[in-house]
């Protein structure tokens, strides 16, 4: 496989109009680095995705985490994969209010089948609000 | 101690308890409390919105509906009210998750005084366990307490 770029990475990813998932968290891909199993993704932080307390449910940063680590792991194998999740560990360790959410993926280890991967989610300060890890299995996508 | 399995009053104030515009995205509804069984039971919807590119759930947001619920755990069954939050989960993936309703039963497996212990388990709208969760939840006494 040739070496992709950033940018051709992120047209390959963005060919398919983002649905549901990708759709409602607004994703918008910054960089995504092919070779070395790495993307970085901004997400809106919505006030429908917001407790009582007026922060982001923490399972919405999950859901930020579990797409970044995916296009991460799908991006190291050309694009060619769905990842579906098998397990997920995540930390959070700072509440993070509504607006703009970045979150990174990157591919820890990649076997034939499996990968392991790990998550960060940055609030709208830059702050660091939550970690995870997790273990996905490769399965080839069945639009190609 | 009221050990009936579910008491009518306390799930009405469950189920009154704010819980933000995040609920709705879920589809969440409490069902029952169970007091003795030290449970809670949780209804969620499995909706378009919240599926991947291969039409099944992201599993972000069984993360979301399977924290949900252990948090309503922790607030119906606490020996006092409290604000809680959790600090650490962990969410294994058994099947994929189609459109429709899900229920979940999480329950409290110990409380300390400024830590919850609880785990959860949702099924799919043929009963089949599709995913389970454990988490570790940081309790502060509530406001004005």
């Amino acid at each position: 496989m040739e070496r992709m770029s950033s940018a051709q990475a992120i047209a390959r990813l963005t060919k398919r109009p983002p649905v549901g998932a990708s759709e409602l968290l607004a994703q918008e891909p910054l960089q995504i680095d092919a070779a070395r199993g790495f993307a970085r993704m901004a997400y809106q932080g919505k006030a429908e995705f917001c407790n009582q307390l007026g922060v982001i449910h923490g399972g919405f940063l999950a859901a930020m985490m579990d797409e970044a680590m995916a296009i991460a792991a799908t991006a190291a194998r050309g694009f060619d994969y769905v990842v579906p999740t098998l397990g997920m560990k995540t930390s959070y360790l700072a509440p993070a209010g509504p607006g703009r959410l970045i979150a990174e993926g990157q591919v820890v280890r990649a076997e034939e089948r499996l990968v392991f991967l790990e998550g960060r989610l940055f609030g709208g300060d830059g702050e660091l609000a939550a970690v995870a890890s997790a273990t996905a299995r490769f399965r080839k996508v069945p639009w190609k | 101690m009221n050990l009936s399995p579910s008491n009518g009053d306390d799930l009405q104030r469950q189920r009154r308890r704010d819980r933000g515009p995040v609920a709705a995205l879920l589809g969440h509804r409490l069902l029952a409390v169970d007091r003795a069984a030290a449970t809670v039971e949780v209804e969620f919807r499995a909706e378009p919105h919240l599926f991947n590119p291969m039409n099944v759930m992201q599993g972000g947001f069984t993360v979301a509906m399977l924290e949900q619920a252990l948090l309503d755990a922790v607030a119906a069954l606490a020996d006092r009210p409290h604000e809680a939050a959790t600090l650490e989960m962990q969410c294994n993936f058994l099947a994929a998750i189609g459109p429709g309703p899900l229920r979940c039963r999480a329950g409290l497996v110990r409380q300390g005084r400024s830590t919850a212990f609880v785990e959860a388990r949702l099924f799919a709208g043929d009963g089949e366990l599709a995913a389970t969760a454990t988490s570790v939840v940081a309790l502060t006494a509530a406001a004005g307490d």
